[in-house]
């Protein structure tokens, strides 16, 4: 199947080539407005599975796909979860004559106008992780080559969510370990302050720092903030911290 | 260039797919030049990540000219790099007084042309591709906007594989314990109880003096910490 330029620069778009960092919705909805654009159909509906494997509806590109959408969702039956269940795609040419396949979903949507419905699944790996509603307002096959370069479009944009789950989890990642570093540099920073304050060795201090957090119920980072935010301990609880630490100092044997 | 561009949008898309920690990048970017040199007939190929000091070529010639630009450190990709605008070279006298070195390696090896585009992301030069041809036309032909999807799936990826390589290195400054930084740490926090002052004042004297008696930063904060260097401590008490 021949692809034009137009349809090569959306697919790969949508794989992750734009430079913009894309959330899974704006690409939903990217998703949803190609199929609206390329394809010979009157409405479009996405639908990504959450963490639990529940399929939510995420995009549409026009209101008639939410019904549809959310019609799927609610009575947990219907194209696109067909579709995401079996990682294949699901045709149904004439919605008057599904009610035997899904009894709630046929008659409500053909109610609200829609007459047939092609689902896709967006896969990656063999591994489906939504699916597309491709909704028609006629009954008919949808053609073959229609069929085709909308999977192709839903596998492209199967590529680009999977890299904006990745890029995710890497922030966050990032954001842990910066998080970790910046906690040690306090713990280190207030053992110094506690160290001087009641001439005691570091290595003591940074026990009887721990040992302080422990009784106080906090994390050591946390009591440690507190002293490097207020070294001289002129805040409210400032001095009753300190003749605690120097009770402290006092009631514990720090020698060998 | 085929009305059909299927096996190009394939070639992007297994790239783009391709993000697996156990896939190494340079290798990655290798296979990519490959095929590269493919749809776009040209004699060669090469990809060059700046930050992760990647050279990456496919085609005769073309590898061993990216190691020639990267040694004499002159040539249209890093050129490219610089200015982040595509650079044309049709090897006449103009590239032999710019980047002499490449210019002789590339003539030996047969190539008369190289048309070098930047990999952008977010307003960033990451890298350069660099087409390279053996005939007198700009290789890769008028095929600009292939041309641009190739550069931009590259440096997509490059994004993400620097953002990765940016992660490690916090990784490895927690997992070696931070041991000098613990030092400097504790003295920050010893010298801003002594002093009065904050952990970020305390820092600027313990700089500065170890800058004006040209010692390590960690040697200096570790005499704080043991108490050991009395002078010294007195002198910076001195100076406040």
């Amino acid at each position: 199947m021949a692809i034009e330029r137009r349809t090569l620069r959306a697919l790969i778009d949508l794989a992750g080539a734009q430079q913009a960092r894309a959330d899974e919705p704006a690409l939903a909805l990217e998703l949803a407005e190609c199929c609206m654009e390329l394809l010979p159909i009157t409405a479009c509906a996405v639908l990504l599975a959450d963490h639990d494997g529940e399929l939510g509806l995420v995009a549409v590109s026009r209101c008639r796909a939410r019904v549809v959408g959310l019609l799927e969702v609610s009575h947990g039956q219907g194209p696109a979860i067909d579709s995401f269940r079996t990682a294949s795609a699901v045709h149904c040419d004439d919605l008057a004559a599904a009610d035997s396949r899904w009894p709630v979903f046929a008659p409500a949507a053909l109610a609200d106008g829609a007459r047939a419905v092609s689902a896709l699944p967006l896969r990656r790996a063999g591994r489906a992780i939504g699916a597309i509603d491709l909704v028609r307002e006629h009954s008919g096959p949808l053609p073959e080559a229609a069929v085709e370069l909308g999977q192709t479009l839903a596998d492209s944009a199967a590529i680009g969510i999977a890299r904006t789950r990745a890029l995710r989890r890497g922030d966050l990642l990032a954001e842990q370990w910066r998080v970790a570093l910046d906690r040690r540099v306090l713990v280190q920073q207030a053992t110094g302050i506690l160290a001087e304050r009641l001439r005691l060795p570091v290595e003591h201090a940074a026990r009887l720092l721990s040992e302080l957090a422990a009784a106080d119920g906090v994390e050591p980072h946390a009591l440690a903030a507190r002293f490097v935010a207020d070294p001289a301990g002129a805040s409210v609880d400032g001095p009753a911290l300190v003749r605690a630490l120097e009770r402290a100092a006092a009631g514990r044997n720090f020698e060998r | 260039m085929p009305p059909g561009y299927r096996q190009l949008y394939t070639v992007i898309a297994e790239f783009l797919d391709n993000l697996s920690p156990e896939f190494d990048f340079e290798d990655s970017l290798r296979a990519f030049a490959a095929e590269c040199v493919n749809v776009l007939h040209c004699a060669g190929v090469i990809f060059l990540i700046a930050d992760a000091g990647i050279t990456a070529g496919w085609g005769e010639g073309a590898p061993e000219l990216a190691e020639v630009e990267a040694h004499a450190k002159r040539g249209p990709g890093l050129e490219c790099l610089a200015t982040g605008r595509a650079v044309d070279c049709l090897n006449g006298t103009a590239s032999r007084e710019r980047w002499p070195e490449w210019s002789r390696a590339a003539l030996r090896s047969g190539f008369l042309a190289a048309h070098a585009v930047p990999l952008l992301s977010r307003g960033e030069t990451l890298g350069a591709m660099i087409l390279l041809g053996t005939g007198p036309g700009r290789p890769g032909g008028d095929a600009e906007q292939l041309v641009s999807c190739f550069a931009e799936a590259a440096a997509a990826n490059a994004r993400i594989r620097l953002e990765e390589l940016r992660r490690a290195e916090i990784v490895a400054q927690l997992r070696n314990g931070m041991t000098s930084r613990v030092v400097i740490e504790q003295a920050k926090g010893i010298l801003a109880e002594r002093g009065g002052q904050s952990v970020d004042e305390a820092l600027v004297r313990l700089r500065d003096f170890a800058r004006r008696n040209r010692r390590p930063l960690h040697e200096v904060a570790r005499e704080v910490i043991e108490g050991s260097a009395e002078p010294p401590l007195g002198r910076l008490d001195a100076e406040g």
